[in-house]
């Protein structure tokens, strides 16, 4: 009976997740492309697109992407082919994974003492980790990184196995759930650049929370240590040898200049800019402290959460949180009720990894950032769900029909909030920001390639990110001919390098007064660089919107 | 005897706190400042507010119906100081130190010394505390009587208790809204016996008649500040429909993009904003820069530790001190959610009891930990020493206008050429120039009674004065002025055009300038 509703969630989590995953999000922005091209590239070839033989790391934009994603693809890409479906299925698949992972973990930590973890509804009863799969199941912050390919999603399901596992481990101390626990973490490590932070962090908060514990069982100590040192000896070279690490100096706090300005102009605005005191109160180690301290708090932020959202197209669906807009209650509650609980006997883990999951992310600028921080949302997501089911047991005090009118309020609010979630997502997220996930490639490329024969150059806009990844994407252009005969560019401020030519094509950005005089090329432009008059316009692409997002030209 | 040996020292660096160079930090003076002290001043002379009106419990100034309980604690004050800045805003210095051992005692009913120190020290040195204490603001007098009438009320003293939760309406308008929730909080969470306190309660009615008589002619500010006076741009509502597919406002739009359902996002978005990092440790209040110190928070940077403790320790407890808190805390950023602006420092000030023990919660848990005092203090000190840099030494390179700061220099000059002139033309560029001409040169209350020339304004905002005596204040249009004779002119930049000033016969007088040195002001005159 009870498996029913279990599988009855995973359902409701797949179709979530699934459902016309190739057309939304609507497009496919340049990372999705390039761990895709890549996974073809070493399915061909063994070789990256930039040649490099079974990377770590892929080199792709200069930005290093772990490389997890793309051999995790390679199957996929193998069956379905170079498309939207086959590089999006594993997030998706990954997605439907944590919601039953996070219902396992829930149960484990909820321990089963005094039946205080079910309520009962007449014969029925609601178990608290049900409650924990159907919110993630439905939560939009979820939702949004388990449709497209984004490894951060499969990254933070490692992690959610890697804690099951030590929890797992906490009951029945063998040593293969030890092994497992560190196998996920390190295994999540390869999968996504936060987590390479995040997931030693978390590792280490175990051992020191349970080090009593973990004291009695050397023997499994130092093999789990061997063990630690094989997985993540790869890894280690890799960032020891390449450039991998350079994308932490692109991105990372010390990047942001804005507050070393301040520091300069708080010290001229001392009589004498050079004093002790100036020189105490005003310099980088002070600035940088207060500025790491609030992109830490940045992400608790309730209007981040609740509200609005990221601040990014590419991570936020219009005028929607991450959480539905009633959960800041929930999450309130739910704070006290675990906190007071008795029957959180591991409610530390949970704690532990509400703190440490921004932490990454607060090292970076463009904070809060709900990508880089989306591992928060499961510690989030089960505290929130205590909070529902604290409130339905007070509910549950009250008499019959206060109880059920207000589970009815309850019930419609949510039901109310989840369609307005899919309807902003479905129709108004691609129109609004239609760039975001650089729409329209897919009709340009095949229209490129129909008539590609009758030009000698093809001049392609870089207005919208890495236009080159998205060409060898969507022509499946073969990677043994793109590995060796092109080059990257030279790295801009943030650390990110792009291919300005390959084959007939060059990526630049294209005005009118730059490429009248260059014939025998096909023109593809952004719509402001060409006038709309004296030019041979063969055709126009538009965005969702109408708004037209390429122009193209022959001269 | 030995808790007050350390009291002692913290109440009087604390009242240091808020009254070392008080007249000129912040910079600059704001109307509602100028207002509170000529009121004052004008009752101190006549009785009589500035619009002639007898002893009001709730003065007209701008149009703004200002509460009075402020004015009249300023009036003995001028009269022994004079009229000047810094005894218009030592009441609310007064009120600042004196919230110090209020909090004391109100932690004391509950718990340890420990604990009550530690509160007393966090209110001594917190930034939003001094902000607010050190300026004329009336929400400080509120916030001293809505905690004092809760120390009362939990001791039991219920007719005082009462007086001052009636007082406070006399003193801020945020507490039409708070003092009411705060007491249904407080009847809820004690549950005393409600036949004792029907006396009280007739107690507060009686002080609140003056105030609910009056309520029907003074309800057009609130429509101003409301949140509910605002709606969406017609361009915002016809993209959604057009992203809908619809002429029309279908189910969809009712059902997902109503007005009702962004209005209520932007209630729970502003009511959260009070909660964010933001808010509380790093900019304060980012959407107006008179109501905190630039680049730093209403908390110092390290309570962020503490507040954490503290609240960990406070859902622990189920005392109902601890509820009280919690309540207090939920309640007090609603009034400014309910209103236009995305967060208000001022408006939400109840919060910063409630923040303030929760803070003296955690760091009486850190002070029972030897090691973790020589590692918490030095930071805490660190950063006190940060917040009094930015507020003494930087606070004017920034947010000198929004204080108004040009005003004293140019009256200063207005006064000195005073009789030189049959006219002075006085720039209302910056707002409200007659306020600060009446407080600057001290202009006798009789003799602007007579000739008061206050003129409402139609959209129910603010009213203003155009004439007072030989000042006009109007925006300066120099290619017309510029034909007038014996007028000094006090007025932007932009309005006296540098390369226009070259007229024969012209007076030039030093540009006022900003701590940053952007030209505030300029004065010339025409013989």
């Amino acid at each position: 009976m009870k498996k029913y509703l279990l599988v009855l969630l995973l359902i409701l989590a797949a179709i979530l997740r699934l459902h016309k995953i190739s057309f939304f999000p609507s497009g496919l922005n340049a990372d999705e492309a390039a761990l895709g091209y890549n996974a073809y590239s070493l399915l061909l070839t063994g070789k990256d697109e930039h040649g490099h033989i079974l990377p770590v790391n892929l080199e792709s934009f200069g930005d290093f992407k772990p490389a997890g994603y793309s051999y995790l693809l390679i199957p996929f890409v193998k069956v379905f082919g170079l498309t939207e479906f086959a590089i999006r299925l594993p997030s998706a698949l990954f997605g439907v994974t944590a919601v039953f992972l996070v219902y396992m973990l829930t149960k484990e930590i909820f321990a089963n003492l005094n039946f205080e973890n079910y309520l009962r509804f007449g014969i029925q009863n609601l178990r608290i980790e049900e409650i924990v799969a159907f919110m993630l199941a439905i939560s939009p912050w979820h939702l949004h990184f388990s449709r497209g390919a984004w490894e951060v999603n499969v990254s933070t399901t490692l992690l959610l196995l890697g804690i099951l596992f030590f929890v797992k481990w906490l009951k029945n101390r063998e040593l293969i759930s030890l092994s497992l626990s560190s196998l996920n973490f390190v295994l999540s490590m390869y999968f996504y650049q936060s987590t390479r932070v995040i997931a030693p962090l978390l590792g280490l908060g175990l051992a020191i929370l349970y080090f009593k514990t973990l004291l009695k069982y050397p023997k499994q100590i130092v093999t789990n240590f061997l063990l630690l040192l094989l997985l993540l000896a790869p890894l280690i070279l890799s960032l020891a040898s390449s450039d991998a690490s350079s994308r932490l100096s692109g991105v990372g706090l010390l990047a942001d200049e804005g507050p070393l300005r301040r520091v300069e102009q708080l010290r001229g605005q001392h009589s004498d800019w050079n004093s002790l005191l100036s020189r105490l109160l005003h310099n980088r180690p002070v600035i940088y402290v207060i500025q790491f301290v609030k992109n830490y708090t940045d992400h608790f932020d309730g209007n981040f959460l609740f509200v609005n959202g990221d601040m990014i197209e590419r991570n936020r669906i219009p005028e929607t949180g991450l959480f539905y807009l009633t959960d800041f209650i929930f999450f309130a509650l739910g704070i006290y009720y675990v906190l007071n609980s008795k029957s959180y006997k591991l409610q530390a883990t949970i704690w532990l990894w509400l703190l440490i999951a921004p932490i990454a992310s607060a090292m970076t600028f463009q904070t809060p950032n709900a990508l880089r921080a989306q591992n928060l949302v499961i510690p989030m997501t089960i505290i929130t769900s205590s909070g529902l089911y604290f409130f339905l047991q007070l509910a549950r005090g009250s008499n019959k029909i206060v109880f059920s009118s207000l589970l009815i309020i309850l019930i419609t609010i949510y039901i109310w909030q989840f369609k307005r979630y899919l309807h902003q997502y479905y129709v108004h997220y691609p129109q609004t920001y239609p760039a975001a996930w650089e729409n329209g490639f897919k009709e340009l490329v095949s229209y490129v390639q129909s008539v590609q024969n009758r030009y000698s150059q093809i001049w392609v806009t870089d207005k919208y990110d890495q236009p080159y990844i998205l060409f060898l994407f969507y022509s499946q252009y073969p990677p043994q001919k793109f590995q060796d005969r092109h080059q990257l560019t030279f790295r801009d401020k943030f650390n990110f390098s792009t291919v300005r030519d390959f084959d007939k094509f060059h990526f630049e950005s294209a005005p009118w007064e730059k490429v009248r005089d260059i014939h025998s090329t096909l023109i593809v432009a952004a719509p402001e660089d060409i006038p709309s008059v004296g030019v041979n316009i063969v055709k126009t692409f538009y965005f969702p919107n109408d708004q037209p997002a390429f122009k193209i030209v022959s001269n | 005897m030995k808790p007050l040996i350390i009291l002692l020292p913290i109440i009087i660096f604390g009242l240091f706190l808020r009254i070392h160079r008080l007249d000129s930090r912040p910079l600059g003076f704001t109307w509602d400042e100028a207002a509170l002290g000529y009121n004052a001043y004008s009752i101190l002379k006549t009785g009589r507010d500035e619009h002639s009106q007898v002893m009001p419990i709730v003065f007209k100034s701008f149009g703004d119906y200002k509460p009075g309980l402020y004015i009249y604690f300023t009036t003995p004050i001028i009269k022994v100081l004079g009229l000047t800045e810094f005894a218009t805003r030592l009441p609310s210095a007064i009120f600042g130190t004196l919230l110090i051992p209020v909090i004391y005692l109100l932690v004391k009913i509950q718990k340890g010394k420990a604990f009550s120190l530690s509160s007393a020290l966090m209110i001594a040195i917190n930034p939003w505390a001094i902000h607010f204490s050190r300026g004329a603001w009336e929400a400080n007098l509120s916030l001293l009587l809505t905690s004092l009438a809760v120390l009362l009320f939990l001791k039991k003293k219920n007719y005082s208790s009462s007086l001052f939760f009636g007082l406070t309406f006399w003193a801020y308008q945020g507490a039409k809204l708070f003092t009411p929730l705060l007491i249904i909080s407080l009847l809820f969470i004690y549950r005393p016996i409600l036949k004792n306190l029907i006396k009280p309660f007739l107690v507060i009615l009686f002080i609140l008649l003056p105030i609910l008589l009056k309520i029907g002619t003074e309800s057009g500010r609130l429509k101003v500040f409301s949140v509910f006076g605002y709606t969406r741009p017609d361009a915002v509502v016809s993209e959604i429909m057009r992203q809908d597919n619809s002429p029309t406002k279908n189910l969809s739009y009712y059902l997902f993009h109503s007005e009702l359902l962004d209005q209520g996002r932007g209630i729970a978005q502003r009511y959260l904003n009070h909660f964010s990092s933001q808010f509380l440790f790093i900019n304060g209040d980012w959407s107006n820069p008179r109501h905190s110190t630039p680049y730093y928070g209403y908390l110092h940077l390290p309570e962020v530790i503490t507040l954490f403790i503290g609240i960990i320790l406070l859902l622990k407890s189920q005392s109902p001190l601890s509820r009280l808190i919690l309540a207090w805390l939920l309640l007090a950023p609603l009034p400014s959610a309910l209103s236009r602006d995305i967060v208000s420092g001022v408006r939400s000030l109840p919060m910063i009891i409630p923040l303030i023990i929760i803070s003296g919660l955690g760091l009486s848990k850190i002070l029972s930990k030897k090691l973790l005092i020589f590692l918490y203090f030095p930071v805490l000190l660190f950063f006190l020493l940060y917040l009094l840099d930015l507020y003494f030494v930087h606070y004017p390179h920034y947010f000198a206008s929004d204080w108004l700061s040009p005003y004293k220099p140019a009256l200063k000059l207005a006064a000195d050429n005073y009789s030189r002139y049959q006219k002075i033309i006085f720039t209302s560029q910056y707002g409200q120039p007659y306020i600060f001409t009446l407080f600057y040169l001290r202009i006798d209350p009789k003799i602007y009674q007579s000739q008061n020339k206050f003129q409402a304004n139609p959209q129910r905002d603010v009213g203003s004065v155009s004439r007072l005596d030989r000042f006009e204040f109007r925006p300066i249009y120099w290619p017309s002025d510029r034909g007038l004779t014996s007028t000094l002119f006090i007025g932007g930049q932009y309005e006296l055009p540098e390369k226009d000033l070259n007229i024969p016969g012209i007076e030039r007088f030093a540009d006022i300038n900003f701590p940053n040195g952007q030209i505030a002001l300029r004065a010339v005159g025409l013989r």
